[in-house]
């Protein structure tokens, strides 16, 4: 009962066709914020872009790091949509484009627009950027980037002075300013993952590691997954939409093996087989009142009423004109009598006829077709035709005419043909006589020795099973060029298209070819043939008609022993694709159910790539060894110093179980400590807007910035990639 | 300068016309930007392998982290192997396609497989062959 009432509750999650718009804010309280020399926070990640004022403890502007730029036709106007702004319009929503290469920025122009519309939005009327700018930047970034950057900061806004420094360590900062001397950030971002140390306040990016895997790579993975697991899904499936599958069904297996076997058990699998519906429209099935189906039925009758009168009326007038073609006819054979010969000649020809014997058939055949429509519209059936007659086959040519001997050969054709098909008429009723006869004796069989019957069927079953099947692994052993039986194949080919004789034949002086006087000679065809599709049909016809007959009288024959069975219980490749749901082989899916995705492997199997990017090919350490790898560069004492605070951020940090499973496997690699304090793992508070809060906590401190910024006479003086180092940010070297 | 452009750039203000964009969404291309220092143009867009042959042609001190060395190294652990279908602990190797695989049910599968899918599956982990 219980199991029943889970089959039909399916949870399903309605999958969106595509991102909604949601208009971000726009602020006109600029007066408070002008000439009072706040920081403006700015972290410019590749995916979302988040801005606002560094007094405030979250940003104002959050939206995804895109602009769309795109003519309206109609319209003749050029357009320029930034951020979430892309997703209102279908021509924008194609057109999305981004600054970024990777997690790098390297398009200054779609920068530009970005940066405009975030300093619109925050509605500065100022005629330049007169606040500092704090903004993040990749790990290690090339310094021709940073330039880039740089110059068009001072350049086009005339920033006063600008402070990059790098997300995941202002994350480190965020959750707790006091403690970000020593540690060690794991970030799981957009494009790549980091594992950055940081020792005695200072940042060891000599010793970080970049993993190239994050939310992209993963939504990439896990949307060719599916497109190789539902190849004829009906929809094109967007890397959006396989996003939204990343964020909100995945998670980290507490130990992999263990979940991954976990799924092939069907109870288990029930409860984690999570069923994505796409929408679909159905068709329209128009229900009609049953007035209406009356009315449509009278109409129908009707329109065949007045059909079936005009046939009548136009059979009438033909029968009519007929009749009177008849009389005509008759006339004027009836005319030969009083008329003279020449003049009935002349009207003969006027009527179209050759000659007399001519007037006589037409005259009997419109007689035979008058006769037949007038039974027809009497309603009598014409009576069965008479055998016909073949009267001068039997007569010797001797006593015919040239005419009658060209009617006799004729008449032999015709007496031939009709021969032969009542002599297949017989044929056939004779077979299925045989046929019947047969069934009746079976039938009879099988009642007096129902099991003997039944193990009889069963033999001949399974031979035939055997014998298809070992015609299928022949055919897949030939497809195969170096398989034995491929190799036979050939041998046998090159013996039969030799000139010369088997040589053993020649030295016993033979030189007779006996080829064919065996019978078993012959088999040589059959071995160098491929296949032969007809025999197919025929053998699945007789296994079809074995297994019904089982079917129907062996009880402990069922359908999932049938050879083609096919049931959803015993196939994980069934259950893995879809689902176990109610299913009916015979009919198939429903509509429904072929817009359905079922996640239930790839939730796991997509972030695993993380603590193993062997899984998508990827030659590089996952999330723990590189830790491991990390950690080896540092002496015991600060080992055990940084062990204490690793932090887990970045997007991708919120799938379920990360942080539990590197909390986990760490232990495995560091020295055994009974008690578990030895080491201390924990998530961000805000894997998303940390780094611009912890970036903002910096921008406060007003004393600080201006120690840590590059001013723009610095920057005229040492160029676009100056920084100075400040410990939450890049290195610096010329 | 800039009361000389006064409308608001804002959308509700020129929500009437017919080119407007739709509500709530800025049109960058026409609005006042006050804050902007005219006659900038911003760098020409280099794709990012370029730059970075760029920037290693420089010299760099070879403790100095740069964008190409940071990356991390090569597992040295032995790898796991799953099941290229459907992604479970893979205990066979199909000699013909080398796609690993988990049970009989799944071999049975990958033999009906047409090579381009059996491609696409080894695609999957990097493993495809790749014809130049």
């Amino acid at each position: 009962m219980d199991m029943d009432l889970d089959e039909d509750s399916v949870t399903l999650h309605p999958m969106q066709t595509e991102k909604q718009f949601t208009p971000t804010p726009d602020y006109s309280d600029y007066g408070s914020f002008a000439s009072t020399g706040t920081a403006l926070v700015i972290d410019n990640g590749s995916w979302q872009c988040r801005a606002g004022w560094a007094t405030e403890d979250k940003p104002r502007l959050v939206f995804d790091n895109q602009i769309a730029k795109f003519k309206d036709r109609k319209a003749h106007t050029s357009n320029i949509f930034v951020g979430n702004d892309v997703y209102a319009d279908v021509l924008a929503r194609s057109s999305a484009k981004t600054a970024f290469d990777g997690d790098v920025m390297c398009n200054p122009e779609i920068m530009e627009s970005v940066l405009d519309y975030i300093f619109v939005k925050l509605g500065i009327t100022a005629d330049r950027i007169d606040h500092p700018l704090i903004m993040t930047e990749p790990v290690c970034v090339p310094h021709y980037n940073r330039n880039m950057m740089t110059e068009l900061l001072f350049e086009s806004y005339q920033a006063p002075s600008v402070t990059y420094g790098i997300d995941s360590l202002f994350s480190l900062y965020a959750n707790g300013p006091d403690r970000a001397k020593d540690g060690i950030v794991m970030s799981a971002g957009h494009h790549f993952s980091h594992v950055i140390p940081v020792s005695g306040g200072k940042v060891h990016l000599e010793h970080a590691k970049r993993i190239s895997y994050g939310g992209v790579a993963a939504s990439e993975y896990m949307l060719k997954l599916m497109q190789m697991k539902y190849p004829t899904f009906p929809m094109k499936m967007t890397t959006a939409q396989s996003e939204t599958l990343l964020i909100n069904h995945t998670y980290v297996a507490h130990d992999y093996l263990q979940e991954l076997a976990s799924y092939e058990d069907p109870e288990i699998f029930k409860t984690k087989d999570r069923v994505i519906q796409f929408p679909f429209v159905a068709p329209v099935v128009e229900e009609k009142s049953e007035e209406e189906l009356a009315r449509l039925a009278a109409k129908r009758k009707e329109q065949g009423r007045r059909l079936q009168e005009q046939a009548a009326k136009a059979r009438l007038e033909k029968l009519i004109q007929r009749e009177q073609n008849l009389e005509q006819y008759l006339a004027l054979k009836n005319s030969k009598a009083t008329l003279k010969k020449a003049e009935w000649a002349e009207q003969m020809k006027a009527a179209g006829f050759k000659d007399e014997a001519d007037l006589d058939t037409v005259i009997k055949t419109t007689d035979a077709a008058i006769k037949r429509a007038r039974n027809k519209e009497l309603g009598i059936e014409e009576e069965e035709k008479e055998p016909p007659t073949f009267p001068l086959v039997d007569i010797p040519d001797e006593e015919l005419s040239e005419m009658d001997k060209k009617e006799k050969k004729k008449q032999r054709l015709l007496k031939a043909s009709h021969d032969a098909r009542m002599r297949a008429k017989a044929a056939k009723a004779e077979e299925m006589a045989i046929q019947e006869e047969l069934a009746r004796q079976d039938a009879e069989r099988r009642e007096r020795e129902p099991q003997k019957w039944l193990d009889e069927v069963h033999a001949k079953r399974k031979e035939l099973v055997d014998k298809i099947k070992a015609k299928k692994q022949l055919r897949e052993q030939l497809s195969d060029r170096r398989s034995h039986a491929s190799q036979l194949r050939m041998t046998a080919i090159a013996a039969l298209a030799s000139d010369a004789p088997p040589p053993k034949r020649r030295r016993k002086g033979q030189d007779e070819d006996t080829f064919g006087a065996d019978d078993s000679d012959w088999m040589v065809y059959r071995e160098i043939a491929r296949e032969d599709d007809s025999e197919d049909e025929e053998e699945a016809t007789q296994l079809n008609e074995y297994e019904q007959q089982l079917l129907k009288y062996d009880p402990d024959f069922l359908h999932e022993h049938t050879m083609n069975a096919y049931t959803p219980k015993n196939s994980f490749l069934h259950y893995y694709t879809n689902g176990l749901g109610p299913y009916d082989p015979a009919v198939g899916l429903e509509l429904s159910q072929t817009y359905q995705l079922h996640l239930n492997v790839e939730r796991i199997r997509v972030p695993e790539v993380f603590f193993q990017p062997g899984i998508v090919g990827l030659d590089q350490t996952g999330f723990v060894e590189t830790l491991q790898d990390v950690l080896k560069r540092f002496d015991a004492q600060a080992r055990e110093r940084l062990v204490q605070n690793i932090l887990v951020t970045g997007g991708m940090a919120q799938i379920p179980g990360l942080v539990e499973r590197l909390d986990e496997s760490i232990r495995s690699i560091l020295p055994f400590s009974p008690d578990r304090k030895n080491y201390h793992v924990r998530r961000a508070q805000d894997c998303l807007l940390d780094g611009w809060r912890g970036a903002a906590m910096i921008g406060r401190d007003q004393e600080r910035i201006k120690k840590i910024s590059v001013t723009k006479q610095e920057y005229e003086e040492y160029g676009g990639h100056y920084i100075k180092e400040h410990g939450l940010g890049n290195v610096f070297q010329d | 300068m800039a009361s000389s452009m006064t409308a608001s750039p804002t959308s509700s203000s020129n929500g009437q016309t017919d080119n407007s964009p739709p509500i709530g969404v800025i049109n960058m291309a026409h609005t006042n930007k006050p804050f902007k220092k005219p006659g900038y143009t911003p760098k020409k867009t280099r794709n990012l392998k370029q730059i970075i042959t760029l920037e290693k042609a420089k010299e760099w001190k070879t403790s100095t982290p740069t964008y190409w060395n940071i990356e991390a190294l090569p597992s040295m652990t032995p790898q796991k192997k799953y099941c290229d279908i459907t992604g479970l602990e893979a205990k066979y190797t199909d000699p013909k396609t080398r796609l690993r695989y988990h049970s009989t049910e799944i071999y049975q599968s990958i033999k009906s497989q047409p090579i381009g899918v059996v491609q696409q599956f080894l695609g999957l982990r990097n493993a495809a062959v790749v014809l130049k």
